[in-house]
């Protein structure tokens, strides 16, 4: 047991992993994989190991070996330029994803990149979109080049829908209209001091009017520049006969203008431009506190994202890459080792070995053979396979659950909340306005149209401008510290407000790492000690898991043995053979039918005799029979799962029995979260591909991932794994913000009581105005961040 | 009190000046990346300057 322990202290040089043996070293460092070693070995020769001393955690990524084509499509003509980002005679550019950027030994490995290939001008990485900006030459291609970041652990993701969104353009302008607003809100403050101290009539008519006009100059680009967002939201509300929060902020907007030209003009006084400038800032603020995203991680991603951006399509006996849209139903397509299949279709020449767990988050493999259907999604792992394509990409069996119109809130981007209570507030606004003219127009015409308008002006909706932007924001911020990225801060209320929670099981509420293993069958403690020394030389994950499971000293050493990739392992033993592998390998009779539904198996034949085989579990998560528990007493728990019933009295001890849902296909997963959906919210937590549809049909959809660089499938959280035990701790804090927003609106709505009792009488004078606006929209955002930290303090977030 | 003219012009143009500059600096996209400066600043600089411009 001794030797067992020293050897899992043995870290990987590069990438910090365990690793199971001492083989594979340079000059006394250890390295767990032979990826791990090139890698050291070519920054070494070019001086870069540096790399590994700037950032103390382990700066390295584990080399997944993605097999030799997988960027061949890039040397395709036609698709380079997609992929380019601009062309200028022999120099080149062009931007990855990569997400496995993490640390500043990324950055500073990345952007010294010239010095291990000559063809690379320059390289700089943007950290928080986790994208690297190569230009380069002739000297290297981009084929080479992707594989060259691949080799060193930074595997480049490309797709198109990168270049799709562009959202610099959008903060860009936001920021620009921050700066100027502020400019003049300041400008115009300073100028309406003599006002605000009354001593404006101290000065000579002249700097009186001059300071006024420049006041009506500054607010100039506010009003048609930085309040233009509102303008042209509530123009669209109207044009659809709907109203919309921006309606009230608009009319406030427009109406403190009007009446300040007019109080300009007729020589009255100054008007409220100061109040409104003040107010266009304090609300582009709270926009820009509102916006902030996760931006490496994306929530949008379709199918598109998974799959490739080209296949190897074979036409009149040569090979040739396409892009996915052009590929036609009755192609035949050529994929290799680790490709992934695009489109539905049969097999026509080779053995399919294909791991599903893109789509299922199963790691167990599917053998099919020639004829036999595959579906888009499953990834290669063996010999290349020729496959007729049977659809089109985006009418494939999961492809198509996307193009279903599963929408139901997604059009109209504001916060249900808002939306209820916004009309009211937007009716009654204008209600009251209305009224106070009326009311006036008997009496005393002058002062009726100034009521009127007060009214608009005073009664701006801070609460719903502000208070959810600052609270809300300041959640989402505190929540993606604990490991629960959020879309946008309309999540939160998303979150806050739920009936049910609709779990998956594979990959959600079990885990992939540390599966439980069994072995059925007998094996006698020398059978295991040789079977524990064989697979002891193989890194497959299942051989690790073996390693760990069998419990017995390991003394004995192989006298040879070869690893037969994705099937398994041989080896001798004083003329005893033993091999550890797939069905087919070991020579055993199964059904391919039944083989899937229990688990991966690794058989074992010792000296032509098989012996039994090995079974792994997914565990479940050890935090999820607590917070199962919390989680019962306030909502309903479903279960979904495309797994067979095996597991089904395990389960009822967590599930009702009739909330227990096995044998799931995607499709069912969503029909059953729309019957849900339709008396109760329900909140949707799945990983794979397959709960894709589901999790967008649910009014939370939250994705779980075990690494965050990797891909989830369209929703609205994305939930690191390791943060799962505190999944009710995040629920309960959703709720408590939307509670503090809530108070808020008693904050705001008395202040708005105050300005209404002057406005209504026609008595707002600017320099209410000009206070009371302020002094709300600050203590109305002072209070909701406060409360969202205070919360964050007693539910034990960071 | 003619004096207060000027300065209001004079503190004007000073204050432009400065959404000059945030405007600038904005457009040289220092707003996007607010992480790897900050890191790149630490490394010993042996290499070649690398060049922060936004690509267009």
């Amino acid at each position: 047991m001794e030797s067992i322990v020293e050897q899992h202290e043995v870290k990987c040089y590069h990438c910090g992993n365990e690793c199971e043996s001492s083989n594979i070293k340079i000059d006394s460092k250890i390295f767990c994989c032979n990826g791990c070693k090139s890698v050291y070995e070519i920054l070494d020769s070019n001086l870069l190991c540096d790399y590994y001393f700037l950032d103390t955690s382990n700066p390295g990524n584990k080399i997944e070996d993605a097999g030799k084509s997988k960027y061949a499509f890039l040397d395709e003509e036609t698709i380079l330029t997609k992929v380019l980002d601009f062309q200028e005679g022999n120099t080149f550019g062009v931007t990855f994803y990569v997400p496995s950027i993490h640390c500043s030994s990324c950055i500073w490995l990345l952007e010294n990149m010239q010095k291990i290939h000559p063809g690379i001008i320059t390289s700089n990485v943007h950290f928080r979109k986790k994208e690297i900006n190569i230009q380069f030459n002739k000297k290297i291609t981009l084929r080479q080049l992707a594989e060259l970041l691949s080799s060193l652990g930074y595997a480049p993701v490309i797709n198109f829908n990168g270049k799709e969104i562009n959202r610099k353009t959008v903060d860009k302008a936001l920021l620009y209209k921050i700066g100027i607003a502020g400019f003049c809100f300041g400008n115009i403050m300073m100028l309406s001091l003599p006002e605000y101290l009354s001593v404006s009539d101290k000065f000579s008519g002249d700097i009186k009017g001059l300071f006024i006009f420049l006041s009506l100059f500054l607010s100039l680009p506010v009003f048609i520049y930085c309040a233009s967002d509102y303008f042209v939201s509530s123009w669209n509300a109207i044009k659809t006969r709907t109203v919309n929060i921006d309606l009230p902020i608009a009319l406030g907007i427009i109406a403190a203008f009007s009446q300040s030209i007019y109080e300009i003009y007729t020589g009255k006084g100054p008007g409220y431009l100061d109040s409104l400038s003040g107010l266009v800032f304090f609300l582009l603020i709270g926009k820009w506190y509102q916006k902030k995203t996760y931006e490496a991680l994306s929530f949008e991603r379709d199918y598109k994202s998974y799959f490739p951006l080209a296949v190897t399509k074979i036409e009149n006996g040569s090979e040739r890459y396409v892009t996915l849209d052009k590929l036609k139903a009755g192609d035949t397509i050529l994929i290799r080792n680790k490709e992934i299949i695009p489109a539905d279709g049969y097999i026509l020449e080779g053995t399919g070995v294909i791991d599903y767990s893109f789509v299922t988050g199963e790691s167990n493999l599917t053998t099919k053979e020639t004829g036999q259907k595959v579906f888009a999604g499953g990834r290669q792992d063996g010999p290349a396979v020729k496959i007729i394509t049977s659809k089109v990409v985006s009418e494939s069996y999961l492809t198509q659950l996307w193009n279903k119109d599963n929408a139901t809130d997604k059009l109209n981007g504001l916060v249900e909340f808002t939306n209820r209570i916004g009309k009211y507030f937007t009716v009654a606004v204008l209600f009251i306005s209305l009224g106070s003219y009326v009311y006036w127009v008997g009496k005393d015409p002058g002062i009726a149209l100034h009521a009127a308008v007060s009214v608009l002006i005073i009664f701006c909706p801070c609460i719903f401008a502000l208070a959810i932007p600052f609270g809300f924001g300041k959640a989402m911020n505190i929540l993606g510290r604990n490991g629960l990225f959020l879309k946008n801060t309309e999540t939160i209320e998303k979150l806050a407000h739920n009936d049910s929670i609709v779990f998956d099981k594979t990959g959600t509420i079990t885990t992939t790492e540390n599966p439980e293993v069994s072995f059925a069958g007998a094996l006698t403690n020398t059978e295991s000690g040789m079977i524990k020394a064989l697979v002891k030389n193989s890194t497959h994950p299942l051989s690790r898991s073996i390693y760990n499971y069998l419990k017995v000293d390991t003394s004995i050493k192989p006298d040879s043995f070869v690893e037969i990739p994705s099937q398994g392992i041989r080896g001798m033993f004083n003329n005893i053979e033993v091999i550890a592998g797939t069905a087919d390998i070991v020579g055993v009779q199964v059904n391919k039918d039944t083989e899937m539904v229990s688990g991966s198996k690794v058989y074992v034949k010792i000296n032509n005799q098989v012996k039994g085989y090995f079974v792994f579990r997914n565990s479940y998560r050890k935090s999820f029979e607590q917070i199962s528990g919390i989680l019962k007493k306030k909502y309903t728990l479903h279960l979904l799962s495309g797994d067979n019933d095996s597991e089904r009295s395990y389960l009822s001890n967590y599930f009702s029995l009739s909330n227990l849902h096995f044998n799931q296909t995607p499709q069912s997963k969503l029909d059953y979260i729309k019957k849900l959906g339709k008396n109760e919210k329900v909140m949707m937590i799945g990983d794979g591909l397959n709960d894709a549809g589901a999790l967008q049909q649910s009014n939370c959809g939250i994705s779980i991932t075990e690494n965050c660089g990797n891909f989830s499938p369209a929703c609205d959280a994305i939930l690191d794994a390791s943060a799962f035990s505190r999944l009710p701790v995040f629920l309960k804090y959703a709720k408590a913000c939307v509670k503090s927003v809530y108070g808020s609106l008693a904050i705001s709505l008395s202040y708005n009581a105050i300005g209404l009792y002057f406005a209504v009488q026609g008595l707002l004078k600017p320099l209410v105005a000009a206070l009371l606006m302020p002094i709300s929209s600050v203590s109305v955002v002072l209070f909701v961040t406060i409360m969202s930290g205070l919360w964050a303090k007693k539910y034990g977030l960071r | 009190m003619s004096v207060l003219i000027i300065l209001v012009i004079f503190s004007l143009l000073v204050a432009g000046s400065f959404l000059g500059a945030f405007i600038w600096a904005i457009r040289d996209g220092q707003y996007e990346d607010d992480y790897s400066p900050s890191v790149r600043m630490l490394f010993d600089s042996k290499k070649t300057e690398i060049k922060h411009k936004s690509n267009k």
